[in-house]
C-alpha cells in the first residue's frame, strides 16, 4: 500500500499532464467535462508545484540546520563552516522573510533598490558567484591543454576545429584571414567558425538529442507503468 | 639532443596547471587594464534579432526573460542592456520575467543601469514593467500561454496587470512581438522553445553562455529566429545597435569591451594548446631517434 | 475527436504515441522472456574495480546526482545508478557520500543509500549524514562539494545526471586529489567537459540505460530494446525523408512533391 499510492498518483498525474497538452482548450461553458478538466489541470498544475516547492524548501532549510547544528554540537573538525553557514543562512532568512529596508506590504518587492536582501545580493552573493563561475575560464584553459592533443586522426579533427572556433570568436581571428579574397570568404576564420557550429556540430547535436529524447521518454515510460524500481526502495516496482 | 627533447616534452606534459592559471590572468588584467577591443559586426545569426525589433509594428510589447544569475551576468547582461536600450529606443515596451530565483535583482540591475541612466523619461508600467520571478520553470510558461494573469495576478510593485499600459492586449504569451530569452542554463531558452516557441506561434530569439551555445544551433533558424551566444554575441548585437541608431554610438557598450580581455584569453588558451602539442611532437621526434 | 484535438498537436500526438507503443512491446515481449543482449558498458564496467581500490586505500566514495531536482529525467537515471553503486560500497565495506542540491533528492538518496548498506549486512557502517543537503544555489553547492573533495581525498567520485556549469568545477576538483572519475549526463554541451576531466564518461542517453544494467532486471532491459527500436526507426525517416526532398526538389514530380510535405507535415516543429 505503501508504495502502491505514490505509483497511483504518479501515474494518474502524469497522463493527466501529457493529455491536456494535446487537448484543445474549451471555448465556452459548454464543453465537455473531460476537456475542461484537463484544461484545469494544465493551467493549475503550475500552482500546485509552486506550493510542493515551499515544502522542498523547507525539507532542504530544516536538513541543514539539523546537519551543521549537529556538526556544531559534535565539535568536528569542520564545526567553524558550520557556524558560518548557520550563521549566514539565518541572516539572510530574517533579512529576507521581515523585508528589511525595503517597500512594505505582503505585496512589496523584497528585491526593491535599497532593500537590506538586494544589498545582500549586489555585495555578498553576486562577487560569489562572479569568482566561482570566473574559476571554469582557468579550468577550461588547463582541461584544453591535457586534452588537444594530435595523437590520432580523430583527436587531430578536434583539435583543428577547436582551434578555428577560438580564434573565430574574437574579433582578431577575423583580421588573422582578413587578406583572403572575398570570393573564398568562406575560408574566413570566422566563417569557418559559424560553419562548424552550424554544421557538424548541429548534425551530432541533433544525434544527440534524438537518442537523449528516447531514453527519456523509455524512463518516463517506465516510471508511468511501475515498471521502473520505486528509487527508494530496495525491491521490484512492478 | 635525444636528451633535450625527451625532458622538455616530460616538462610540457607535466606542466603544472598553476602556471597556466598565472599566464591566463596576468594577459587578462593587462587586457583589462589597457582597454584594448575591436569593434565586431552582427553576424547572420544575430543580426536577425535586431532586424525583427525594427521591423516590429508600433508599440508592440517584448518579452525579456532574465533566466539567469549573477554567475553568468558578464555574459547576458550586456545583451539585456543593449535589447533594452534598442526597445526603449524604438518604442516598444518591455516585460521583463524570469525563470530564476535572482532574476528579481537581475531585472533591478538592468533597469537602474540602462533605464534609470540613459531614459531618464520613461515611464514605469508604460514604457517598462518587471513581472519578476515565479517558481515553475517549464510548467510556469506552460500555463502563462494562455494568460498572464493566471500566474502573474501583479507586477512586482503589486499594480495589477490590468493597470499596466505596457501590457495593454497581451492576454497570453502569444501576444508578444517577440520573446527573448536569456539563458544560463535549464530553465531557459530550452523550455521556451519547448512550451512557448514550439507551441504557439510567436517570435522567439535567445542569448546564452557560450559553453550553452552548441546545444542551441539545431534549433536556429526554425525555431528561434536568431542566437546571440555569450559576450560575442552581445558585441556583435551593440554594434548592429551602433550602426541602425548612429546616435547611439557613444553610449555603455559593455560587451564590446569586454571583447579585448576575452580575445587575450583565447589566445593564451590556443597558445598553450600549441605549446601541449609542440611537447607530443618532441616526444614523437625522441622515440624516433633513440635506437 | 476533431474538438478535442488541440490545433497542431496531432503530428506531436501519432509520433509520441507510436515511441511509446513500441517501447511498450519490447518491454512486455521482454517480460515473457525475450532474450535483449546489452552490450557493455566500459565506464560501469570499471566501477568495480574503481570501488574496491578507494576502499582498499581507505578513501571514500563521492556521488553527484547532478544539479537538478527529481522532475529532471536525468536526477531519475543517476539515483538509478547510485543503488547498486551504494550496495557495491556497502559490501566492499567503503563510505560513500553523497552530496545533494536538492531537498527531494537528498531524502531519496538517503533511502537508497541506507537500504543498500542494509541489505549488504552493513547497516551498523551507515551514518545518515553521509547524504547531505548542501544548497539549491549551484555553485554554492560546488563550492562546497570542492571543498569536502579537497579535505576527505575521495578514491572515486561519480558524477551523473544532469549538470551545467558546474560539472567541470567538480571534475576539476576529483582530478586534483587524484579521484578515479566516472560520470555520465544527458547534457550534450557538458559532456566535452566530462571527457576531459574524467576517466570514464557516459555519453547521452547511456546515462538512461546504466542503471538498467547494471541491475539487469527484464523489464528495463526490454526498454532499452523500445528505445533502440525507436532510433532505428528515426534513421530510416531520416533517410527516406531526404530522399524524398531530394527526388522531389530534383524531379519535381507530383507524388514526390506530396510524399515530401507529408514528411514535412508529420515531423515539423511547432
Amino acid at each position: 500500500m505503501k508504495q502502491r499510492v505514490p505509483q497511483i498518483i504518479l501515474t494518474v498525474v502524469a497522463l493527466l499532464l501529457i493529455a491536456s497538452a494535446f487537448v484543445a482548450r474549451p471555448e465556452g461553458s459548454g464543453a465537455p467535462f473531460g476537456q475542461r478538466l484537463l484544461a484545469f489541470a494544465d493551467q493549475e498544475f503550475a500552482t500546485w508545484f509552486s506550493i510542493l516547492a515551499v515544502f522542498a524548501f523547507l525539507l532542504g532549510g530544516l536538513n541543514l540546520v539539523a546537519t551543521h547544528l549537529v556538526k556544531i554540537r559534535d565539535r568536528g573538525p569542520d564545526r567553524y563552516y558550520s557556524l558560518v553557514t548557520l550563521v549566514s543562512f539565518l541572516i539572510v532568512l530574517v533579512i529576507g522573510t521581515a523585508k528589511l529596508g525595503g517597500p512594505p506590504g505582503l505585496q512589496g518587492d523584497v528585491t526593491a533598490p535599497g532593500s537590506w536582501l538586494t544589498a545582500v545580493f549586489d555585495a555578498v552573493l553576486s562577487p560569489l558567484h562572479a569568482t566561482l563561475y570566473s574559476l571554469l575560464a582557468f579550468y577550461i584553459a588547463s582541461a584544453s591543454y591535457r586534452a588537444f592533443r594530435a595523437r590520432s586522426l580523430e583527436s587531430s579533427l578536434l583539435l583543428a576545429s577547436a582551434l578555428v572556433v577560438l580564434l573565430g570568436r574574437i574579433p582578431a581571428g577575423r583580421h588573422l584571414t582578413a587578406w583572403v579574397p572575398e570570393q573564398l570568404a568562406f575560408l574566413r576564420v570566422e566563417e569557418l567558425s559559424l560553419w562548424i557550429l552550424r554544421v557538424p556540430n548541429t548534425a551530432g547535436q541533433r544525434a544527440l538529442m534524438i537518442g537523449i529524447a528516447l531514453g527519456v521518454i523509455a524512463l518516463a515510460v517506465r516510471m508511468i507503468a511501475g515498471v521502473e524500481k520505486d528509487p527508494r526502495s530496495g525491491g521490484d516496482g512492478s | 639532443m635525444n636528451d633535450r627533447c625527451d625532458r622538455i616534452a616530460s616538462w610540457l606534459e607535466t606542466l603544472d596547471r598553476r602556471w597556466i592559471f598565472l599566464v591566463l590572468a596576468v594577459v587578462v588584467v593587462a587586457a583589462l587594464l589597457s582597454g584594448v577591443s575591436t569593434p565586431d559586426r552582427a553576424t547572420s545569426v544575430v543580426q536577425p534579432i535586431y532586424d525583427r525589433i525594427e521591423n516590429l509594428p508600433d508599440g508592440a510589447p517584448i518579452l525579456l526573460s532574465l533566466d539567469y544569475s549573477p554567475s553568468s551576468a558578464p555574459e547576458l547582461e550586456p545583451m539585456a542592456d543593449a535589447l533594452t536600450q534598442h526597445a526603449l529606443l524604438t518604442g516598444h515596451p518591455i516585460c521583463y520575467m524570469s525563470l530564476y530565483p535572482t532574476g528579481n535583482n537581475m531585472i533591478s540591475r538592468v533597469e537602474e543601469r540602462v533605464i534609470a541612466r540613459e531614459f531618464p523619461q520613461a515611464v514605469p508600467a508604460r514604457d517598462w514593467v518587471s513581472l519578476g520571478f515565479q517558481v515553475g520553470g517549464e510548467m510556469l510558461i506552460n500555463s502563462l500561454r494562455d494568460s498572464l494573469t493566471a500566474r502573474y495576478p501583479t507586477d512586482v510593485t503589486g499594480r495589477p496587470l490590468r493597470d499596466v499600459p505596457a501590457l495593454r492586449g497581451v492576454r497570453g504569451l502569444g501576444d508578444f512581438g517577440l520573446i527573448v530569452s536569456l539563458s544560463a542554463g535549464q530553465p531557459g531558452l530550452k523550455e521556451w522553445i519547448l512550451y512557448a516557441g514550439d507551441v504557439i506561434d510567436v517570435p522567439l530569439a535567445g542569448g546564452c553562455t557560450g559553453v550553452g551555445a552548441p546545444q542551441f544551433f539545431p534549433y536556429y533558424p526554425l525555431q528561434i529566429l536568431g542566437l546571440m551566444s555569450a559576450l560575442k554575441g552581445a558585441a556583435e548585437y551593440e554594434a548592429a545597435l551602433a550602426r541602425g541608431h548612429p546616435e547611439f554610438t557613444a553610449a555603455n557598450q559593455p560587451a564590446t569591451r569586454g571583447m579585448g580581455p576575452q580575445s587575450a584569453a583565447h589566445l593564451v588558451i590556443v597558445a598553450f594548446i600549441l605549446l601541449g602539442n609542440a611537447g607530443l611532437v618532441l616526444r614523437r621526434l625522441a622515440r624516433r631517434r633513440s635506437p | 475527436m476533431n474538438g478535442w484535438l488541440a490545433p497542431g498537436t496531432w503530428n506531436v500526438a501519432l509520433v509520441g504515441a507510436t515511441v511509446c507503443a513500441l517501447i511498450v512491446v519490447s518491454v512486455v515481449r521482454a517480460r515473457r522472456g525475450a532474450h535483449v543482449p546489452v552490450r557493455s558498458f566500459p565506464p560501469l564496467l570499471a566501477l568495480d574495480r574503481a570501488v574496491a581500490d578507494a576502499v582498499a586505500q581507505g578513501r571514500p566514495v563521492y556521488f553527484v546526482a547532478g544539479s537538478q531536482d527529481l522532475d529532471n529525467m536525468q536526477t531519475v537515471a543517476a539515483l538509478a545508478v547510485l543503488r547498486p553503486l551504494a550496495r557495491k560500497v556497502a559490501e566492499a565495506g567503503g563510505r560513500l557520500f553523497v552530496p545533494t542540491n536538492r531537498s527531494l533528492v537528498m531524502d531519496n538518496a538517503r533511502e537508497i543509500c541506507r537500504r543498500a548498506y542494509d541489505d549488504a549486512g552493513r547497516g551498523d557502517l551507515w551514518r545518515d549524514d553521509w547524504v547531505a543537503y548542501i544548497s539549491d544555489d549551484h555553485l554554492g553547492f560546488v563550492a562546497r562539494v570542492d571543498g569536502l573533495i579537497a579535505r576527505e581525498r575521495p578514491g572515486l567520485c561519480v558524477l551523473m545526471g544532469f549538470f551545467a556549469s558546474e560539472s567541470l568545477l567538480l571534475a576539476e576538483g576529483g582530478h586534483q586529489v587524484g579521484a578515479v572519475q566516472i560520470a555520465g549526463t544527458a547534457s550534450a554541451v557538458q559532456l566535452p567537459f566530462l571527457v576531459a576531466s574524467c576517466d570514464h564518461v557516459l555519453l547521452g542517453e547511456e546515462l538512461f540505460a546504466a542503471g538498467a544494467s547494471l541491475e539487469g532486471d527484464a523489464a528495463r532491459l526490454g526498454s532499452l530494446r523500445g528505445q533502440d527500436l525507436c532510433k532505428l526507426a528515426a534513421a530510416a525517416c531520416l533517410v527516406a525523408g531526404s530522399l524524398v526532398a531530394t527526388l522531389a526538389d530534383v524531379t519535381g514530380a507530383q507524388p514526390w512533391l506530396f510524399l515530401r510535405d507529408a514528411f514535412l507535415n508529420v515531423f515539423r516543429a511547432g
